[in-house]
């Protein structure tokens, strides 16, 4: 497999749920930003007129008849770029908080450092938190520690929704479980043997919708990825790895 | 309970967490219930195994009197056929979340990929 990747073997997802206020400027951004790279959008089950918006737009779109949630959304995602021969996949939230025209910062990073998934973070310029609140800080802090300690890499950022992933690590994707295709994602792609690294990038407010994490959604979120990440450690030792 | 009771409780409440967490891994077992079982199963663990807990949580129900091995019996039923159920139910909701997957996939094909 190579390891560079074509432009127009580029795919660009955008994982969206009740994103109708925000995801015809993204989809909008993306185009004029990355104007090589095919794009889909996952309409993870939305209620509102999110559909009618991307039917408007004209843009590939791949619906879930009922909301499965992030990590699913993200998996369709995979499933797609896989199915019709994509070299690289990029994921990015549907809020507006990601600037596309970062992406082509991103792309070409992760096409010099060969990795098979480079994550962009907000946080590894400063190796910092800096204000998020105490408790977002202190689980983004464990969960950066836990892939250090399992995956042998810290990385800051391991709740980022702007991924470059290489096709060369679809097939683990598409078969595995995950909560939010976080953490517990990164650590299974290490474990593997897959190259996971960050490249810096800021981000915007976000400008409507809602966070997918509610508070109880935001409580029980520490201990599902917390399992999932030592699960990951034990299913890595059962699965393919990455051939050289 | 004596020594040996609660030493096979806990033998068999640690091989029902790795069965729990085998199922979890293998996607068996939605990780969400699979944590509530894990916490389920670690509150067992620690009042058969630690006298202290024990007796707070006797103290706490102010009904500090030893299970009747019936009851013990009807208890790991009832946590087995829960797991069972929740395995059932994880499953089916893996099926239909492929499914939905699929569809998704199918339904954007015939539209063309990546239509930029």
């Amino acid at each position: 497999m190579s390891e560079t990747s074509n432009p127009s073997k580029t795919l660009v997802a955008i994982p969206a749920f009740n994103e109708a206020v925000t995801i015809a400027e993204v989809v909008g951004r993306v185009r004029r930003s990355l104007p090589d790279f095919d794009l889909l959008v996952v309409n993870d089950g939305s209620l509102d007129h999110t559909e009618d918006v991307l039917h408007g737009l004209g843009v590939a779109t791949a619906t879930h008849l009922c909301n499965l949630g992030y990590g699913r959304a993200i998996q369709t995602a995979v499933k797609y770029a896989h199915r019709f021969g994509y070299e690289t996949l990029i994921t990015l939230d549907a809020d507006g908080q990601h600037q596309p025209e970062q992406v082509l910062a991103l792309f070409r990073e992760y096409e010099a450092s060969h990795s098979d998934c480079l994550v962009g973070s907000r946080f590894v310029k400063a190796h910092d938190y800096g204000e998020a609140p105490f408790d977002r800080r202190m689980g983004m802090v464990l969960f950066s520690w836990l892939t250090f300690v399992f995956a042998g890499k810290r990385i800051y950022d391991t709740t980022s929704g702007l991924k470059a992933i290489r096709s060369s690590a679809f097939e683990a994707l598409s078969r595995w479980h995950f909560v939010d295709f976080h953490a517990e994602a990164l650590v299974y792609l290490s474990r593997l043997g897959f190259r996971v690294a960050e490249f810096p990038i800021t981000v915007e407010e976000r400008r409507a919708g809602v966070s997918m994490y509610s508070p109880l959604k935001a409580m029980v979120y520490p201990a599902k990825t917390a399992l999932m990440v030592l699960l990951a450690v034990v299913h890595a030792r059962y699965s393919q790895p990455r051939s050289a | 309970m004596t020594s040996l009771g609660a030493l096979a409780l806990l033998v068999a409440t640690v091989l029902t967490v790795l069965w729990v967490l085998d199922l979890v891994r293998r996607g068996r077992l939605y990780v969400g219930y699979g944590i509530v079982l894990l916490v389920l199963l670690g509150s067992v663990a620690g009042v058969t195994t630690l006298a202290p807990v024990r007796r707070f949580v006797g103290l706490g129900l102010d009904a500090l009197y030893p299970a009747e091995p019936l009851a013990v019996v009807g208890i790991s039923a009832v946590v087995l056929l829960l797991i069972y159920v929740l395995h059932q139910l994880s499953i089916l909701s893996d099926r239909v979340a492929r499914l939905t997957q699929e569809i998704a996939l199918r339904n954007s094909r015939d539209k063309g990929p990546g239509d930029l």
